[in-house]
């Protein structure tokens, strides 16, 4: 093997489980490309070098005697830096926080300490996970390890780019408006938005508490799954938690035989896609279809209705939640994000109820539309990654859909355009049907070959 | 007056109410962050008194169904 770093998170865990790996071999080799990627991409706000290789060190005794505590043992991770973690500090890249250490983990990340899991570091954030990419933070923003010039996309900037770039095997991100799927699909990765509930957001920072959702960001959907059993479930210190059925994700590679698609009309012309990234969904739609899948399509309301309402709900909130600071010291925060929390205080009650009130019909509407397909195929963005600061709000996307109605939906990589930059698509499911989604992502990673090519226009020995 | 100088003119009163006065520049910036917010929703257009109110607090899950 030539960098375990490179590994996917089950290659790594199956090598280790079989003593071809150490542990400590593998976050060094992590912390070995940090030392030399990280200072073009600016992925990680804090790194955990010495905490890494203490815990790799007990992961590797466990190995050696057989105590395993599962698959993510030994497995190093990234948070993004509003996920807390108890000791380390905590910023949500915001001078407000500068200096913040919690006390007490999140639920998320206390899971996967739990499961065995190295906290290799904390990645970078737009400011409180609202502001878009600015250069006006304590922390500079995250660069694509595609093509420096680009943006990563956000909020989860810098974990999408950490995993790109191979500089630790899976990250946490979270998604208000397509912050996990993104980042995901423009920095060339796996990134599931998990249904609403199923995991817990206990001890991150909110940003819309109706909207707001925390999941994995990995290399490949299977990676994905690993890290969503060990987080996925009900949290008594989170009341928006669910006790749904237990899923099982081992069953990622069960295929898609027999599954129905819905295919959202007239999507892509609404996002004037990209002739590159519609070719490359095509090929993806075609995989499933190949595999066994059939395809239909379907009808959902205007992508403007759910984009409005997701926008003003998620300002509104954003707004209660900071008030107080931004009230108390709007200099500490950045001139994007104090813009759009402070928008969120102009809006009027009777328009936030409305706003909810039409959320139920959007929720309604695709849960009609569900009922006669079992996984929905959709685009993610017109586009490929934007040029850096291009541009403060990007338009032409399809996120927000699925945080209105909380269901599942997986952001996955179907190529690349001729420039070399990744392309993604997105596939939702219906509620607490996540293992099937994945199931699908697995089967368009097979089938473009997608996931044979890594980012390495940061890295100085390659590029 | 246009619609954006009628709708900064509204912000700085709000602003006013919270006790703050941003900076002109921040003050345009967030009348062009409110005039992307929809006015009435399509669902509450075609359906004014039939679509269900909000059921139970908002903090609640907004997804139901599933296996």
């Amino acid at each position: 093997m030539s960098d375990p770093a490179l590994l996917t998170l089950a290659e790594a865990s199956q090598a280790i489980g079989a003593g071809r790996l150490s542990p400590v071999d593998l976050v060094e080799a992590c912390l070995a490309r940090i030392a030399r990627i990280d200072p073009q991409i600016h992925a990680f706000v804090t790194l955990c070098r010495e905490g890494a290789l203490k815990e790799a060190q007990a992961s590797r005794c466990r190995a050696a005697e057989g105590r395993r505590l599962g698959p993510l043992d030994g497995i190093p991770l990234a948070m993004k830096d509003i996920v807390e973690t108890a000791g380390v500090l905590t910023t949500g890249n915001s001078a407000l926080f500068a200096d913040r250490v919690p006390e007490r983990s999140a639920t998320l990340w206390a899971r996967l300490e739990a499961a065995g899991a190295i906290l290799i570091g904390k990645t970078t954030t737009w400011e409180f996970a609202l502001g878009g990419t600015a250069f006006d933070l304590p922390w500079p923003p995250a660069r694509n390890p595609w093509d420096l010039s680009r943006d990563t996309g956000g909020s989860s900037s810098g974990s999408a780019a950490a995993v790109a770039a191979g500089l630790c095997a899976g990250a946490i991100g979270t998604d208000t408006g397509g912050s996990i799927r993104v980042p995901a699909g423009w920095c060339g990765c796996a990134g599931l938005k998990p249904t609403y509930g199923l995991v817990s957001r206990a001890g991150i920072y909110p940003l819309s508490h109706t909207l707001d959702h925390a999941g994995p960001i990995c290399w490949t959907a299977e990676d994905c799954a690993l890290v969503m059993q060990a987080i996925a479930g009900p949290d008594p210190r989170d009341r928006t938690s669910r006790g749904a059925p237990a899923l099982d994700f081992g069953t990622v590679r069960d295929g898609v035989r027999g599954l129905r698609l819905g295919r959202w009309r007239g999507l892509s012309d609404t996002l004037k896609t990209d002739p590159a990234v519609a070719a490359n969904m095509e090929r993806a739609v075609a995989g499933l279809v190949a595999a066994g899948a059939t395809v239909t399509e379907v009808d959902l309301p205007p992508l403007a209705e759910f984009d409005g309402t997701c926008q003003l709900i998620s300002r509104v909130e954003a707004f209660v939640y900071h008030r107080a600071n931004l009230l108390d010291h709007p200099d500490l925060f950045g001139a994007e994000s104090r813009a759009r929390m402070l928008a969120g205080g102009v809006v009027g009650a009777a328009e936030y109820i409305e706003a909810q009130r039409n959320r139920t019909w959007l929720i309604a509407e695709v849960e009609r539309v569900m009922q006669g397909v079992d996984l929905l195929v959709c685009e993610l963005s017109g586009s490929t990654a934007p040029e850096m600061g291009g541009a403060t709000t990007y338009g032409r996307l399809a996120s927000r859909p699925f945080n209105v109605t909380g269901a599942p939906a997986l952001s996955v990589c179907t190529g690349f355009d001729a420039a070399g930059l990744p392309t993604a698509m997105q596939i939702v499911g219906r509620a607490f049907e996540d293992d099937l989604v994945l199931r699908a992502g697995h089967v368009v990673e097979a089938a473009t070959g997608s996931r044979a090519r890594r980012a390495m226009a940061a890295d100085p020995i390659t590029a | 007056m246009t619609a954006l100088a009628d709708l900064e003119r509204r912000v700085a009163q709000r602003m006013a109410e919270f006790g703050i006065a941003p900076d002109p520049a921040t003050l345009r910036r967030i009348a062009e962050i409110v005039a992307t917010f929809p006015a009435v929703g399509e669902g509450l257009r075609r359906h004014p008194f039939a679509v269900e109110p909000l059921a139970g607090a908002v903090a609640d899950a907004p997804v139901r169904g599933g296996r």
